[in-house]
């Protein structure tokens, strides 16, 4: 029996074109475009700026930047990657795809949405605009005080920081509050929680995480404003004011947030691998288990990222234990992706390369994480280059990876056209290959003692040669975007195939046309199973019937 | 460990015959009075333990060396002696008392609004909170300790607060005050971390003493007055926490187990004609 | 809800309150953590206690406005809960009044406590704490006076009024943040 679980939202007539109707729309299908292609621009924009610094550090004293240029661009490097990218592009597939895998017609709160979008939009543009205004923000994407306070830092680059990630707040909010209630109230009949796809698991429990962790950012950049601005002195130890109290602030959201970052793409790779293996998902409870404890245990461990700034000696054990009790979870994650691959029958198509190219690297990332919650160790490779190895393979071997492993899988879906395998693949190896060109030295580097957040060094150090092949790594990583530009394009130009299903999956986008019709669904669907649309292909081996 | 051995057990008597007759009365309740009057079934013998269990670490709390270690000399351990009360015996109580023992309230009509308004998540959550943090101000935590009833009060206090707290995730399913949905149940859990944790950071993180006794108080085992305060604020950090995922944990594994028996018609839009 | 009421809207009641109750969550969270602010820079040095003890009256009776306000934001609700149209505008209308008073009142306060927000760190958290509550009062005045628009247009009934329930509870929220704001900077 079909049911229509909420009242229509207004149309989208499939022949409006035009700029009018992308600006004034709230489907969330042209919404999660407009989220994809924002945030791929920022992507390329965030690359280029990593470019700049990999030059500039090629060789010892360089002087392909200036130091206060060199602040800018990694300020804006690391702002850019994570909240005007990875978050948007999660953020992007989200508002595509969970409609979509629940089987309903649209987010709960479809002009909300639209605002989310605006808001990020307008936020990427201000914060770049600083370019112009007298200079970007050159205090690292978390802007320790009292560094950042006006003495330190005149001009208004931290300003615009600050106001940017304000109303970058403000969307990531918004649309947080509209996936909780889309996966609460929406969901199609039958769907229960335990039957819902792991992407709509870990979309959920990272709106969750959004919404609680956010107010602390908030919070700890308007005390940076009021101090900037009105003269406040929360983080001006002279007049009472305390700069640990922005680490904590900071960091209060800081830790929530990578999981935020990492949790969609392995909502991704959950989806990816147990189509490319023919099999269910492996152990389907414990991984949603898992990151509902990330999810609390991700707000217990802020203080891992303070293990330098002089903490009681008792803390540093507590915190220590703890950051090694929240890596169990991802562990679990791991062993199930695994097993859902063990005598699977594996297709090794692009998507699933990057799946897999994201469970080998996010687990090297992982593990050094684990290696830096022994204090010892912390204390020595703190803000040196290992701990940029370590964001790195998280962050761009896991988040990136798992997206691009996303874009491969359901580009078809979104445009009717299918990329192509074999370009596909090329931009895999060359990725992965440069990626590691790139961010393996850097954990020798780190050990060897390279600071971060230095626009050159001395000669003689040894650093050169490393800094220099993880030049031609970025670089390498460079040509395979390019090459999947090109993928991007030709997959375009060449007819679009329309095919529902290209990959004989297992949930509800499947049932839907490429691209999928403004109302998403003409009848609202009943599910028995986790995989809805394998039961409709093979009744006889439904899962509900043998026992999912 | 051996501090055991060099502090003496306090068996104050309001306190052994306390919860003589707490537990005396379990007994009755769950034995002579229910088969008397037929009021339900018995618990299970894993409730029985969790209720006695939670009796004897309350009891051991309050008479052990800890309470003398607390009240005397040491900050962290009077905050093992609270965390225990408040995380392991008011659980544990919960656990072990059958339900059918509340609804017979049940035809006290105001008994049942009080009940119900008392369990109700957010109300449960402040109260929980409310009474944690307001024992924790420098000037009441102090007056406690310098006054032998109000510091009974304070416990008392603390065991009502727990229970009333823990209700929407521990409680026995009864008619008179119903817990939660799971999900809800899980959200309520976490919510619950935040005054823990905002307690326990100010505790740990803190660069004064708060409690002036604990400044005059004599120093043993080479703890500094400001080293025992993080040492309390750590134990009220990462236990709790374990705890808490502990409770998060069953009930998630619960809630699958539930959905798994389930034909789906639990959910809010298959409600829809 | 009730028995009269159709699951759909049942439903769309039970999206609103999810979603206002989230919001509410991460507002929560907002405060908390200028509280924690607030705590953390009170162990820095010596607070000026004083300053807010010796003029606690106003504050005080500026309490009681919204407590007030509280009662009849209630009431408004519990009047279009019986189909009273009329009782539903009155008590929003001077909801709405009480909430601009406390506003008002909360100038006239921030304007005469001799204190500047850059007065060391105390007189930065004073304003930062009662500054956003109060920008989220008059926040909810903003929903009030919609909600009191859309009440003399006649768009609620005993059966259908989710705006007045939301406004209501947001209501209800503002208040319980003024008494723990009041009672950690005033009184403890």
């Amino acid at each position: 029996m079909s049911v229509q679980a909420q009242s229509l939202p207004k149309m989208q007539d499939k022949s409006e074109s035009g700029l009018l109707s992308w600006l004034m729309t709230v489907d969330h299908k042209r919404i999660g475009i407009m989220y994809l292609v924002t945030a791929f621009l920022f992507f390329l924009v965030g690359g280029t700026e990593a470019l700049l610094m990999r030059l500039q550090l090629a060789q010892p004293n360089g002087k392909v930047l200036t130091p206060d240029q060199y602040n800018q661009i990694f300020t804006m490097h690391g702002t850019t990657m994570i909240f005007l990218v990875v978050m948007p592009l999660a953020a992007g597939f989200g508002n595509y795809f969970v409609p979509l895998l629940i089987g309903a017609r649209d987010m709960a709160f479809p002009k909300l949405n639209a605002l989310s979008y605006w808001t990020y939009l307008f936020a990427g543009i201000f914060m770049y605009s600083s370019f112009v205004f007298g200079g970007a923000p050159n205090d690292g994407w978390f802007s320790y005080a009292p560094l950042t306070e006006k003495l330190y830092s005149p001009t208004h680059g931290m300003d615009f920081w600050a106001m940017g990630i304000l109303l970058l707040g403000i969307a990531t909010t918004i649309g947080s509050i509209n996936f909780i209630v889309t996966i609460i109230q929406l969901r199609a009949p039958g769907m229960t929680i335990n039957r819902m796809p792991m992407f709509v698991w870990t979309t959920f429990v990272t709106s969750f995480l959004a919404v609680f962790s956010l107010p602390s950012l908030t919070t700890a950049v308007v005390l940076l404003l009021l101090d900037r601005q009105l003269g406040a002195h929360f983080y001006n130890v002279a007049q009472g004011g305390t700069a640990l109290l922005w680490q904590h602030l900071f960091w209060f959201f800081g830790h929530p947030e990578v999981y935020i970052l990492i949790l969609p793409a392995m909502g991704m790779v959950s989806e990816i691998i147990p189509v490319f293996s023919g099999k269910p998902l492996f152990g389907y409870m414990a991984v949603a288990y898992s990151a509902v404890a990330i999810g609390f245990l991700g707000f217990t461990v802020w203080a891992h990222h303070m293990f330098a700034t002089g903490m009681p000696a008792t803390s540093l054990l507590f915190f220590s234990a703890d950051s090694f009790l929240i890596g169990v979870p991802t562990g679990v994650k791991i062993f199930a992706w695994m097993g859902t691959m063990w005598k699977g029958k594996l297709r090794f198509s692009s998507a699933m390369l990057f799946a897999i190219g994201f469970v080998a690297l996010f687990l090297i990332g992982g593990l050094d994480g684990v290696h830096m919650a022994v204090v010892p160790v912390d204390w020595q490779i703190t803000d040196t280059y290992y701990v940029v190895a370590h964001i790195h393979y998280v962050l761009f071997g896991g988040a990136i990876f798992g997206i691009f492993g996303a874009i491969y899988y359901w580009f078809p879906k979104i445009t009717g056209h299918r990329l192509q395998e074999g370009i596909g693949k090329w931009h895999f190896w060359i990725m992965f290959i440069g990626m590691n060109l790139v961010f393996m030295p850097m954990h020798f580097l780190g050990i060897a003692g390279m600071p971060r957040r230095i626009y050159t060094y001395g000669d003689g150090l040894g650093w050169g040669i490393w800094n220099f092949v993880e030049t031609i790594g970025a670089f390498a990583i460079a040509i395979s975007v390019l090459v999947f530009l090109v993928n991007f394009f030709v997959s375009m130009r060449k007819p679009a195939t329309h095919e529902s299903d290209p990959w004989d999956g297992y949930t509800l986008e499947w049932t839907t046309s490429s691209p999928p019709p403004a109302y998403n669904f003409a009848e609202i669907p009943s599910v028995r199973s986790r995989r809805p649309v394998w039961d409709q292909k093979h009744p006889e081996m439904a899962d509900w019937k043998v026992g999912e | 460990m051996s501090l055991i051995l060099y502090y003496p057990w306090n068996w104050y008597p309001s306190v052994v015959i306390g919860f003589g007759l707490w537990t005396l009365a379990y007994l009755l309740l769950i034995g002579p009075l229910r088969l008397r009057f037929g009021w339900g079934k018995l618990p299970a013998p894993g409730q029985q333990i969790a209720f006695h269990f939670g009796t004897l670490i309350a009891l051991f709390a309050l008479v052990s060396p800890l309470d003398t270690l607390g009240d005397e000399y040491l900050f962290s351990a009077h905050m093992v002696q609270h965390l225990l009360l408040l995380f392991i015996t008011a659980p544990l109580w919960l656990l072990g008392i059958p339900g059918w023992s509340f609804d017979l309230l049940l035809p006290r009509k105001q008994i049942v609004k009080l009940a119900r308004m008392l369990t109700n998540p957010l109300v449960s959550f402040f109260i929980f909170a409310f009474v944690m943090i307001v024992w924790h101000l420098p000037a009441l935590y102090n007056l406690a300790l310098e006054h032998e009833g109000l510091h009974i009060f304070e416990h008392l206090t603390y065991l009502a607060a727990a229970v009333i707290g823990w209700w929407p995730i521990a409680a026995p399913d009864t008619c008179i005050a119903p817990k939660p949905t799971p999900p809800v149940r899980m959200l309520y859990i976490f919510l619950l971390t935040i005054p823990c944790t905002g307690l326990a950071a100010i505790l740990t993180f803190a660069k004064v003493p708060f409690y002036p006794f604990y400044i005059t108080a004599p120093r043993i085992l080479g703890l500094s007055t400001l080293a025992d305060q993080q040492l309390g604020g750590l134990l009220m950090w990462l236990p709790t926490h374990l705890v808490l995922l502990s409770a998060l944990s069953l009930t998630f594994f619960g809630w699958f187990s539930s959905l798994k028996n389930n034909t789906g018609n639990h959910h809010p839009a298959s409600q829809l004609p | 809800m009730n028995a009269l009421t159709s699951p759909a809207h049942n439903h769309k009641v039970m999206t609103a309150r999810i979603a206002l109750l989230t919001a509410l969550g991460t507002e929560s969270v907002f405060f908390l953590t200028l509280i924690v602010a607030y705590i953390a820079l009170r162990n820095q040095f010596n607070w000026p206690m004083e300053h807010t003890l010796s003029r606690l009256a106003f504050p005080l009776a500026n309490s009681a406005v919204l407590i007030l306000s509280a009662l009849t934001a209630w009431r408004a609700q519990a009047s279009i809960s019986l189909g009273d149209q009329t009782g539903l505008k009155s008590w929003l209308l001077v909801t709405l009044l009480l909430g601009l008073f406390f506003v008002a009142g909360q100038v006239f306060d921030f304007t005469n406590a001799g204190l500047r927000i850059n007065d060391q760190a105390f007189g930065g958290v004073f304003f930062t704490l009662m500054g956003f509550h109060a920008l989220h009062v008059l926040a909810g005045v903003v929903i009030l006076a919609m909600n009191s628009l859309r009440a003399r247009l006649g768009d609620f009934t005993a059966e259908k009024h989710i705006a007045i329930e939301i406004g209501t509870y947001f209501w209800y929220y503002v208040t319980a943040v003024w008494i723990i704001l009041f009672a950690a900077l005033f009184l403890v």
